[in-house]
């Protein structure tokens, strides 16, 4: 009776330890890993955003003249498209140097979500030969570099080469 | 058999904890897995979206070519024309080709299907459109010379003017009722209606040995006459030899002076090579014999100096086309007028009364003085002579694929 009784069924202080410490360290490589997830999936919809945003204001851009049409042309925003959005503006260099925080659509409404990010234009003219040359003089390439970032962190960068084609040769005849 | 139980009690705890485990990993791969396949996903729709628009813009890249380099049917072949451009991270290659025979060189009338292949990392986009040669911006212009062009004294010009060089306007009572472009300077600007724009971008002009080889071999020759006067030339009628069923006719004047004055011409008429002091003048009334051909083509310098109607009773002679009333007789007025497209190859005067309705085209400098008036007519854009077309292409629209 005292031999069965010294080999009493159940679980003894040890096992249970050892099975709480694994649960322990599962659960908190679990939690951190989440979290993990969590931060990264921050940083996916962010990276989304960006590409969202430099691909909205491509479709805007490559939808405009090379050169103001106006034969009175300045460089930059022309006086009679100064207004509260980007209505007006009608040509490329129109965009260079705009940057917006809060991002903005074409009719100046916030983008929701992407508030914390910055977009910026950069319109330079490239060498005929060598996309990558920026040039002073005309020589009918116009490079369009789009940037989105948080903070000082560059999320996305695109950049475009648009020909000198004028009148816009999508306009239907 | 009491410790075969708690034996297997004992592992059931183990068994548990793993099976714990598992579940745990399990759900963190799927999730990562899930969340990394949505991310690739997303990159590679980017990816996409970004190569349809690089294929765009390689298409514009190729039009752009054709833009600025008139000759571009015979340096270009039916095939690759751009290869792998590269831009940023993205590179694109564009061929064109004819569908129809698979020569670029057989016309500008001709279509041209562009395609272009954009890759970004291994996505891959292709675009393809049709294009074709349009007509010539510049028939719709009054006045449009590639060199200097001057206006003095009392001449009007009922359109826009545009050069490549300068405008040299003079005199107070000289007067365009339009847009004045040029390249160049606009030398005294009163008396211009529409918009003063000197810088202007420069414009291409039709090809010119093209036109004037196309409407040579549509011709039928004249054999040269020093003057041609009192004639009425037409498709059914040429005094001076076989007739051309489109009113066609060309003189090589292989640089002797040419008179043509006094006649009615209801044709086209091709001057090749006339020496400078070759004048068209006195009373003339012109029009081509088809709605869509020019009135006059000129290889050489020349002067347009008309003066008076033409009047049937002072140069004894018929005018009329046998359908038309006054035919037999020599009773008739026809008024001082030249209707149609002029091209010239050189330096070209228009000076005296002429009255010019119609594009006036110079590949050289433009002279206009005295009365003379020339006025813009959009029909010769909207029914365009053969060849008078950009050499540049543009798309037809609703083509893209």
């Amino acid at each position: 009776m005292m031999l069965r009784s010294s080999f009493q069924p159940g679980l003894s202080y040890v096992e249970v330890l050892l099975a709480a410490v694994i649960l322990s360290i599962l659960i908190a490589a679990a939690t951190q890993l989440f979290g993990n997830l969590a931060r990264s999936q921050t940083i996916i919809t962010d990276q989304d955003g960006a590409e969202f945003l430099a691909l909205e204001m491509t479709r805007e851009i490559t939808r405009r003249y090379y050169a103001d049409p106006d034969l009175n042309r300045v460089l930059g925003v022309e006086a009679d498209e100064i207004g509260p959005d980007r209505g007006l503006w009608d040509d490329l260099d129109d965009y260079h140097k705009l940057k917006n925080c809060p991002p903005v659509d074409r009719w100046n409404t916030p983008y929701k979500n992407l508030a914390h990010l910055t977009r910026s234009v950069d319109v330079q003219y490239v060498a005929a030969n060598d996309f990558t040359q920026i040039v002073v003089d005309d020589q009918g390439f116009r490079a369009v570099t789009i940037t989105v970032s948080d903070g000082a962190k560059i999320l996305t960068q695109h950049t475009y080469v648009i020909p000198n084609i004028t009148p816009p040769y999508y306009v239907t005849r | 058999m009491f410790a075969v139980i708690a034996r297997n009690k004992k592992a059931s705890i183990y068994i548990f904890a793993l099976a714990a485990a598992l579940v745990l990993v399990s759900l963190v791969v799927g999730l990562s897995a899930t969340i990394m396949q949505f991310r690739r996903n997303s990159r590679t729709n980017t990816e996409i979206d970004r190569a349809k628009i690089y294929a765009e813009l390689g298409v514009r890249h190729a039009l752009y070519f054709t833009s600025v380099e008139p000759n571009w049917r015979s340096l270009l072949q039916s095939g690759t024309w751009l290869q792998d451009i590269p831009i940023d991270n993205a590179t694109y290659t564009v061929t064109g080709t004819d569908p129809d025979d698979g020569s670029l060189l057989d016309g500008d009338e001709f279509i041209v299907e562009l395609s272009c292949t954009a890759k970004i990392n291994l996505t891959q986009q292709t675009l393809s459109v049709l294009t074709q040669n349009y007509p010539s911006e510049l028939l719709k212009y009054a006045v449009a010379a590639d060199g200097l062009l001057k206006i003095s004294d009392r001449v009007q010009i009922n359109g826009n003017a545009f050069t490549n060089d300068s405008i040299d306007k003079k005199n107070a009572d000289t007067w365009i009722f339009g847009n004045a472009q040029a390249v160049g300077i606009i030398h005294e600007v009163r008396n211009i209606t529409g918009i003063i724009a000197p810088g202007s971008d420069p414009k291409s002009f039709p090809d010119d040995q093209a036109i004037i080889d196309f409407y040579l071999t549509q011709s039928t020759p004249i054999p040269f006459q020093e003057h041609i006067q009192k004639v009425l030339i037409t498709p059914n009628s040429n005094p001076y030899g076989p007739t051309n069923p489109d009113g066609i006719y060309s003189i090589d004047c292989a640089n002797q002076r040419i008179e043509i004055r006094d006649c009615r011409i209801f044709g086209t008429l091709v001057l090749i090579n006339p020496k400078s002091d070759s004048t068209i003048g006195e009373g003339m009334n012109w029009q081509p014999g088809k709605p869509n051909l020019p009135a006059l083509i000129i290889d050489g310098p020349i002067e347009i100096r008309t003066t008076i109607n033409l009047d049937e009773d002072h140069c004894d002679t018929d005018f009329n086309l046998p359908h038309e009333p006054g035919f037999d007789d020599n009773n008739d007025i026809f008024l001082n007028k030249i209707t149609g497209p002029i091209f010239c190859r050189g330096d070209l005067t228009i000076s005296q009364r002429s009255k010019i309705v119609g594009p006036v085209i110079v590949t050289g400098a433009l002279e206009v003085k005295h009365d003379a008036e020339i006025t813009a007519d959009s029909q010769f854009y909207d029914q365009p002579p053969k060849m008078f077309m950009d050499s540049r292409l543009d798309l037809i629209p609703h083509t893209w694929r």
